[in-house]
């Protein structure tokens, strides 16, 4: 009697116990889900965000494991085209949701992990556990365990995030063994980053930076601090490499000297955030601003990214550092409309406020220096177009290409006019308006250079490269620019004299005149039939 | 009486250990050095030097809240799971000690009720350190920046089921001995086990399909254990609860799916104690 | 009905060593009863079986073999049948935070008393063992002697019919023993049944009805004390005795239980009419100083039982008058 309920109770016990197990393999499925989630999200967050629209490989300079044939891009497409038909209608976001190479609006999933509302997240969780997804979840986790996604094996992605159930495939979980002292760890580690700074021990930051970063992936404060000791403390200490000095990276498209290389090891810190932060704003804006705009000077990155921040939670300041980037990039139209939404009354914004007053004034300025330009070129195109029919003998070609030249001149003219008038109106607004002032003094330099005046040009020029020293750079520019012209094209004048920077400036011009020039953003404005590809 | 039978008597056993347990010298040290550390972790960060070189000052006041959030959360697991395993380890063993015990089981009272009261006791005094102790983190986190941070106390809801699995298997484990000491030392292990438990699951996936017959074995026993055995890494939502975005679907599932778990292995634990306690000679 | 208590053929192996594989007899084939309203005395050394009983009775441990009755029925864990049992163990502890009554008060409720009826049931108690002028004090200001009254209180408050008490005067000064004494006599009187084990046998022996002597895990005898000590002899008291007389009384069947240097002790059997050995006396020159009737002790009774016992023979008493 007695042995028989032991028995039982027994039994009890091991029940339940085995039930517990149960559920412990339940939470384990749910965790692998879980992992999964997290990379769709991570995933369709960063892939608009790149160049080539891809899960962006090597992120991170010291990424680890090298992954031979990965697979991340081949996985995702798969489930992209499965969660076309699975996902709920997911609006669309005409400024940030086309896509740059197809022009076709992103797919539902990126759109639907971007957007990131709370019944689009729970969505695409419930597709995560979805039977219909069983396959590619499936695949997933059997890439994730072959070490054949490259997107999970930096050191401090995934693998480290989730405690290493999968993951691990090659290594020991170290992570687990901090009994949940991880972040503490990660906490001390980083007072000793900020020791071997003050320190000036900066070697030996990089490496603890990472390792803090690899305990605790969600550290953002890290990121940031990382990525602003890499692009701005460690370069600051280390000498420019003269332009002739610096090597092509093909995976940065980008002349590179040693500056360069810890800018970009700014940015994959920060990206590696981005990874696996894939909602926090700040990681964008630094991403953008610090490093992309106010180091590399990639305005169209820079945009990219700061965009990204503002579709997140952000604070204010972040709007308008993105028009401001935005009018950087050349992108004048949306920098205006920004602003006067940012302004608008009724939409919650700042009516009158200053910076923004004055932002939309220059943002037009130079949306009307631009059309002038691209209305010069349609019209030196429609020139030359002109001469090559009259050679040709088309006399009626000839005839109405040249009429649209003077079309096009007379338009160039008059955007350039209101150009001028904008600037003239925010020179006499505030008092030193050194932007208003530089602008002026080229496009004066420039039409009294056109109607031979160049010496008077000149003159301005140099007057105004005192008065206005912020933009000395594009003043000096044009007055060499002029000084070439007529020294090379004006007989008597081949002597002309050019002052040691100058020389140096074209000599260094000279010695990398064969590379590939990281251009600029150009946006066509005015188009026309005379300008090719 | 209103109360149903089965019920007798296991109030005034849970009321009585509470009592009791809340005296006791070791818990009190424990918690004061909890305190300790949860004020202290505020003035860490003044050990970080230069606060003045950041670029912009924010930064720096965020590392410093999360380190105090960090540090604290981690006190109050560690301290709380401390105070959970001696408290369970030493009620029993210390009833046999001073023979309470058998004035309390001479009276009309079953010995699953007698266990299930000082069960309760326990759990009782664990909430209310743990209770203690998340007050004064927020107070703490209240005098450095002014926020109470709502998402923390579902990381504490889940911090005491990962108590209550080691809470009950120490508990049974003093079930079957006569003093306190070995509950302990097995209370820690259970703790640092079930920590561990992921360690098992590399051990078999780097040993499994070996040729080596020993290895393959190890690799066996290895993936049976990480099957069975509770892991306690499972409650540590931290990330996901205290830095994601407020919704977050895993967590969601995660939370209540992390409860049944606790509650199952809890049972267990307790179904274990009765097994070993029914017929121990006292 | 008058057995509360009914031991049959009870039994209790412990298994020790490696492996189990010693067995040690705690307790072998014991058959005791306890009459309804008498105070047993349960006695033997320490070690030999007493609070192994006293446990079986209770439930705490369980018997190898044999069975138990209380009150005639043997599922004695059923809570109603504890409902009737007081016990008090050896040595208790109460925790030192909690005044009197508190402890009372959660004994009471582990009884399932509460509200009035506990309140009431407390003053009896704490009366009754005369505590009432401490009974809000904390137990840490209690002397020893209260403690065991407290303790005695709480195996008190159901009011049960049974009373278990393991050394319920070990330890207390010979106020407190007869303050205990008189109220365990006035529980009998009030009808209860009472179990007390003991090795202070003088105090067992001025209030018990009938005693058990167990030694070495076996009951060696039982019953009442007429039964028990029916040697009674008679002691002279002899001065200046020579050696050979002393020699001679010996032949004669009187022998010296003790000397000093010019006394001897005589003990005269309760064979010999005394008178008889008065003449004997006289015939060997022997001076009786004083004379004095004995009654064998409880204490004497046990040394001989329990010596006996050791050199491995029967002791020499009367068989234990059947069970009533």
């Amino acid at each position: 009697m007695n042995s028989k309920s032991n028995a039982l109770i027994g039994l009890c016990f091991a029940a339940v116990f085995i039930l517990g197990a149960l559920q412990g393999s339940r939470i384990n499925t749910i965790k692998k889900d879980e992992v999964f989630y997290r990379w769709l999200i991570s995933a369709g967050t960063q892939i608009p965000l790149t160049k080539d629209e891809r899960i962006e490989f090597e992120r991170g300079a010291n990424s680890g494991r090298n992954v031979t044939d990965p697979m991340d891009d081949e996985l995702f497409t798969a489930i992209d085209d499965l969660a076309e038909g699975y996902l709920p209608e997911v609006p669309i976001d005409p400024e940030s949701d086309i896509s740059q190479i197809t022009g076709e609006p992103y797919s539902k999933l990126i759109r639907a992990a971007r957007l990131g509302s709370a019944a689009l997240d729970d969505k695409i969780w419930e597709m995560a556990t979805a039977p219909e997804f069983a396959e590619q979840t499936a695949n997933f986790h059997t890439y994730l365990s072959t070490n054949r996604l490259q997107s999970a094996s930096a050191a401090f992605s995934l693998s480290t995030l989730y405690q290493g159930e999968e993951q691990q495939a090659q290594g020991v979980g170290v992570t687990s063994m901090f009994f949940g002292l991880r972040k503490v760890a990660a906490n001390f580690l980083w007072l000793q980053v900020e020791d071997f700074w003050h320190e000036g021990q900066m070697h030996r930051m990089v490496p603890l930076m990472r390792t803090c970063v690899a305990l605790d992936p969600s550290f953002v404060d890290a990121y940031l601090m990382g990525a602003w000791h890499l692009a701005y403390n460690i370069p600051a200490a280390l000498e420019f490499t003269p332009e002739e000095l610096k090597e092509w990276s093909e995976r940065r498209q980008r002349w590179m000297g040693v500056r360069e290389h810890w800018y970009f090891a700014g940015v994959d810190l920060l990206k590696d955030g981005a990874w696996n932060n894939p909602r926090d704003f700040r990681l964008y804006f630094d991403l953008g601003y610090s490093i992309y705009e106010n180091k590399l000077e990639d305005h169209e990155n820079a945009a990219i990214y700061i965009r990204e921040a503002t579709r997140q939670w952000h604070e204010l300041w972040v709007d308008r550092m993105y028009y401001l980037v935005l009018m950087r990039n050349g992108q004048y139209e949306e920098s205006i409309e920004g602003w006067e939404y940012y302004m608008h009354p009724d939409k919650g914004g700042f009516p009158g406020h200053l910076v923004g007053t004055r932002s939309i004034k220059t943002n037009k300025a130079f949306l009307a220096e631009a059309r002038s330009e691209d209305a010069h070129e349609c019209a030196d195109a429609a020139r030359a177009f002109s001469v090559e029919a009259a050679k040709r003998g088309d006399d009626a070609e000839a005839q109405k290409a040249l009429a649209a030249a003077v079309e096009f001149e007379q338009l160039a003219k008059s955007e350039m006019a209101t150009a001028r008038t904008m600037w003239d109106l925010l020179l006499g607004q505030g008092a030193g308006d050194t932007l208003a002032l530089s602008r002026l003094a080229l496009i004066d330099s420039r039409e009294k250079w056109r109607n031979g005046d160049w010496q008077v040009a000149l003159g301005d020029l140099e007057f105004a490269s005192y008065e206005a020293i912020t933009y000395y750079e594009d003043l000096s520019a044009l007055t060499m620019e002029i000084k070439l012209s007529i020294s090379e094209d004006d007989p008597g004048y081949e002597d002309l004299v050019f002052t040691t920077s100058e020389r140096m400036a074209i000599e260094r011009r000279g010695r990398v005149a064969d590379r590939k020039d990281v251009t600029k953003n150009r946006i066509r404005r005015i188009t026309c039939d005379y300008i090719g590809e | 009486m209103s109360a149903p039978d089965s019920l007798r008597g296991i109030w005034p056993i849970a009321v009585y250990t509470w009592r009791e347990g809340i005296r006791k010298k070791t818990l009190i040290g424990f918690l004061i050095l909890s305190l300790l550390v949860i004020f202290g972790s505020m003035f860490m960060t003044a050990f970080m030097a230069g606060i003045d070189y950041s670029p912009s000052g924010e930064i720096n006041i965020d590392v410093e809240s999360k380190l105090v959030k960090d540090v604290c959360v981690s006190a109050i697991a560690i301290f709380g799971v401390l105070i959970a395993i001696f408290t369970s380890a030493s009620v029993v063993p210390q009833e046999l000690e001073n023979r309470v015990i058998y004035t309390v089981l001479s009276k009309p009272v079953r010995r699953y009720q007698y266990l299930l009261g000082k069960f309760l006791g326990v759990q009782m005094i664990v909430i209310a350190n743990l209770l203690l102790m998340s007050v004064l983190f927020f107070i703490a986190l209240w005098i450095k920046e002014q926020i109470i941070p709502t998402l923390l106390l579902w990381s504490t809801l889940l911090t005491y089921f990962q108590f209550l699995i080691v809470s009950s298997f120490t508990f049974a484990i003093s079930c079957a001995a006569t003093s306190s000491v070995l509950p302990t030392i097995a209370g820690l292990f259970i703790y640092i086990t079930g920590n561990l438990t992921n360690y098992l699951n590399d051990v078999f996936k780097r040993s499994s399909g070996s040729d080596n017959p020993f290895e393959s074995a190890v690799a066996e026993v290895a993936f049976y254990l990480y099957a069975i055995l509770p892991n306690l890494r499972n409650f540590d939502l931290k990330d996901q609860i205290l830095y994601l975005a407020p919704n977050d679907p895993p967590a969601g599932i995660l939370i209540p799916n992390l409860i049944l778990y606790g509650v199952l292995y809890a049972l267990s634990g307790y179904l274990l104690a009765f097994w070993l306690f029914r017929r121990k000679e006292l | 009905m008058s057995e509360v208590i009914e031991l049959e053929q009870l039994t209790k192996t412990y298994e020790s060593g490696f492996f189990a594989s010693q067995d040690v007899h705690a307790l072998k084939t014991l058959d005791l009863s306890v009459h309804h309203g008498e105070i047993f005395g349960y006695l033997g050394p320490n070690g030999s079986g007493k609070t192994t009983t006293i446990k079986m009775l209770l439930g705490l441990i369980f018997p190898t073999s044999g069975t138990i009755k209380i009150l005639g029925r043997e599922d004695i864990d059923s809570p109603d049948i504890k409902q009737r049992i007081g016990y008090l163990p050896e040595g208790a502890y109460y925790p030192d935070f909690l005044r009197g009554d508190e402890i009372l008060r959660f004994y009471g409720q582990l009884y399932q008393m509460g509200g009035k009826a506990l309140e009431r049931r407390i003053d009896e108690v704490v009366e009754l063992v005369g505590m009432g002028h401490a009974r809000r004090r904390l137990m840490k200001g209690y002397s020893k002697g209260m403690r065991q009254r407290i303790g005695l209180a709480q195996a008190l408050m159901s009011d049960p019919d049974i009373l278990i008490l393991d050394e319920p005067t070990t330890g207390l000064d010979p106020l407190a023993r007869k303050e205990i004494r008189d109220i365990l006599a006035g529980l009998r009187d009030a009808g209860k049944t009472l179990l007390i084990s003991s090795h202070e046998l003088a105090e067992v022996e001025l209030i018990s009805d009938r005693v058990g002597i167990l030694y070495q895990g076996v009951l060696q005898t039982m019953g009442t004390l007429d039964e028990l000590l029916k040697d009674r002899s008679t002691t002279f008291e002899i001065e200046n005795l020579a050696s050979d007389k002393l020699k001679a009384l010996s032949d004669a069947g009187i022998d010296a239980e003790d000397h000093t240097d010019d006394r001897v002790l005589l003990k005269i059997p309760a064979s010999m009419p005394v008178y008889d050995a008065i003449a004997l006396c006289k015939a060997h020159d022997a001076q009786i100083v004083s004379m004095a009737p004995k009654r064998e002790t409880l204490e004497e009774l046990f040394v001989r039982i329990v010596g006996s016992a050791e050199a491995g023979t029967q002791p020499e008493t009367p068989e234990p008058a059947a069970a009533g």
